[in-house]
């Protein structure tokens, strides 16, 4: 291991100090801007697309047969209303199968259940059953001061309605918001440190020089590599804990969330590795290495918050940014996620690969000289 | 006889099939001061470079300390010390650090590591401003610096490829008087250089290059005595160099040598 050579690396990182502004500084005023700019972001209105509901009434429910009618209204109001007998009501929210799901009580009561997120579309609904059923209880009062038999009419509803909110996806403030997702966004752009040993390098004969000793070409790649990943670690989990102590932000899972900077800054190391084994000018790297963090933040949750993203599943999918995003808010709304694992393999498998590719072009470039 | 250290075999090196280097042999012994003399793009960094293996040659072969270098680099890396052209050191690093940062990477810790820095700048003259940033350091105190770095691990083999280009007489006439010193200790030195009064004052057997191949090679005497019949001559290295390579000017662009 090339302690020395480490050592002294991390040092010329360290005496940037435009980079330590970069990863320390910037940050913080980020989140600062942004979790103000966005304060009434997570109330936003916006326009809502078509979309499903669910619900399950008893056979003999005297409601049952006024439901065609019920699918009828709901369907020119662009809501697709289907009938789920059984199967769990929060799976069945979680897996998005349904938006909002509707259960008709014996005491002719029904619940309203949705996610945090669909609380428009809950509202919707409700508005427009408790609506129908108020027509329906007056038709049924006409008819009975009438004489009539209520027949195909239900007996009275009363239309009570109770809602019931799932703690399925807690929304977070603003500043929680920004607060975690703009540490992990300046993490990636901490490839940039790089620049500090590269340009120096780059300026001079160093290369030249580190050829000339028996320094293998695996101690090379890691003489930049470890110190590259310390250099992030440690100048984000700074701006981290300045945040934190100026806006009060709220992660959750304090163990977990630093093992995920920590594979950030492996994962942004490896990518800064390559970036600079590819390119000959160091400022082509870095504006490539900004795009790409951009490109993976636009579609991760940086810019807009990841749950109003009406992108291209795919392309959210695909951004490791997403999953990092998502598990750390969850860690700071809920104290758990679900997509912790995919998180961890995501960033796993990008250090193992573009840390390969990086040292395969490391040793390319270096016998090409 | 004096051991061979460094044996250059039909040593070729060509870009976009064009020689630089042209079927070069040499042989250098143990204790020499071997000057490699010759214009811009002679091809004398080429042969350094080479020498030191960071360039592939395209034909022939390197011998250092009997070793092919092709094959067993790795042996004789430790007893080689280079010191490019081009300043080799960080700016944003003080002095010591540069000398322990290049001394360790030929596997050198510790105490002896921290004797060596010591000794390294003491040699060079720049221990007391160990402390400074290199990006502070003037012309020449940065060309001793860029010497110190090379000298840490105590190599058997120097090359100094022109590493007085551009400092002022005090700070050269140092570095020279320190090589003597050096090749004094036991050191076998190849120096490359344009200057001419550099190679006559220093080294001990000279080389001149001229479009990738020696044109001539032997000590001063002998170098006169290939140009001149005339035994009592006073023939300088510069009248022989020119009578040898011609005075057409040498242009010729970067990556050529």
């Amino acid at each position: 291991m090339p302690l020395i050579l480490i050592k002294n690396n991390l040092k010329l990182m360290f005496r940037s100090k435009w980079i330590l502004f970069m990863m320390i500084i910037l940050p913080v005023v980020t989140i600062a801007l942004l979790s103000n700019a966005f304060k009434g972001m997570m109330n936003i209105s916006y326009s809502i697309d078509d979309f499903n509901v669910g619900y399950r009434i008893s056979e003999g429910d005297a409601n049952k047969n006024v439901m065609p009618s019920l699918q009828t209204i709901c369907k020119d109001e662009g809501i697709t209303l289907s009938e789920y007998p059984e199967g769990d009501i929060t799976k069945l929210l979680q897996a998005e199968a349904v938006d909002v799901f509707i259960e008709f009580k014996d005491d002719h009561n029904f619940t309203i259940y949705r996610s945090n997120e669909k609380e428009a579309q809950a509202g919707i609904v409700e508005s427009i059953f408790s609506g129908f059923f108020y027509q329906v209880n007056e038709a049924n009062d006409l008819m009975t001061i009438g004489g009539q038999e209520a027949g195909t009419v239900p007996e009275q509803f009363t239309g009570k309605v109770k809602s019931e909110v799932l703690a399925t996806d807690p929304v977070p403030s603003s500043t929680d918001y920004y607060g975690i997702i703009y540490i992990v966004y300046f993490a990636w752009c901490g490839m940039v440190s790089l620049v500090a040993v590269i340009s120096s390098e780059r300026k001079s004969a160093i290369q030249k020089r580190m050829q000339a000793t028996h320094m293998p070409k695996i101690s090379y790649y890691l003489g930049k590599f470890i110190p590259c990943s310390l250099a992030i670690f440690l100048e984000i989990c700074s701006a981290w804990l300045l945040s934190v102590i100026l806006f009060d932000i709220h992660w959750g899972k304090p163990g977990l969330s630093v093992i995920i900077l920590l594979l950030i800054s492996l994962a942004a190391s490896t990518l800064g590795m390559i970036l600079f084994q590819l390119f000959n000018s160091v400022a082509v790297s870095i504006v490539i290495g900004f795009i790409f963090t951009w490109v993976m933040g636009f579609f991760g949750g940086s810019f807009e918050a990841y749950r109003y993203l009406t992108l291209p599943k795919l392309f959210i999918n695909s951004s490791p940014l997403y999953y990092i995003n998502r598990t750390l808010v969850e860690y700071s709304t809920m104290g758990h996620s679900a997509y912790t694992g995919k998180c961890f393999l995501y960033l796993s498998v990008m250090i193992i690969v573009c840390g390969v590719i990086g040292i395969i072009l490391m040793n390319r470039r270096m016998e090409e000289q | 006889m004096s051991e061979v250290i460094l044996k250059l075999e039909g040593l070729t090196k060509k870009y976009d099939n064009k020689p630089v280097v042209d079927h070069i042999n040499l042989e250098i012994k143990k204790g020499e001061i071997f000057g490699l003399l010759g214009p811009n793009g002679a091809g004398k960094s080429t042969t350094m470079n080479m020498v030191c293996s960071l360039v592939k040659p395209t034909a022939g072969k390197v011998e250092l300390f009997g070793y092919d270098t092709k094959t067993d680099m790795k042996k004789v890396k430790a007893k080689l010390g280079y010191i490019p052209q081009e300043l080799a050191i960080h700016g944003n690093l003080k002095a010591w650090e540069n000398v322990e940062l290049f001394t360790s990477l030929y596997g050198i810790k510790g105490e002896l590591l921290k004797k060596a820095v010591k000794e390294s700048l003491e040699f060079v003259g720049l221990e007391d401003k160990r402390n400074g940033f290199a990006k502070t350091f003037s012309g020449g105190m940065k060309r001793r610096l860029n010497i110190a770095c090379a000298i840490g691990h105590k190599p058997e083999l120097l090359v100094f490829d022109e590493p007085t280009v551009g400092i002022d007489p005090q700070s050269r006439n140092f570095i020279l008087q320190k090589i003597k010193f050096i090749n004094r200790q036991g050191s076998t030195v190849i120096y490359s250089s344009h200057y001419m009064e550099e190679i006559e004052a220093i080294c001990t057997r000279i080389a001149i290059m001229d479009n990738g191949k020696i044109v001539a090679i032997g000590t001063k005497q002998e170098l006169v005595e290939m140009v001149t019949s005339d035994k009592n001559s006073h023939m300088t290295l510069e009248e022989v160099f020119l009578t040898l390579t011609g005075k057409k000017l040498r242009d010729y662009a970067e990556g050529e040598n």
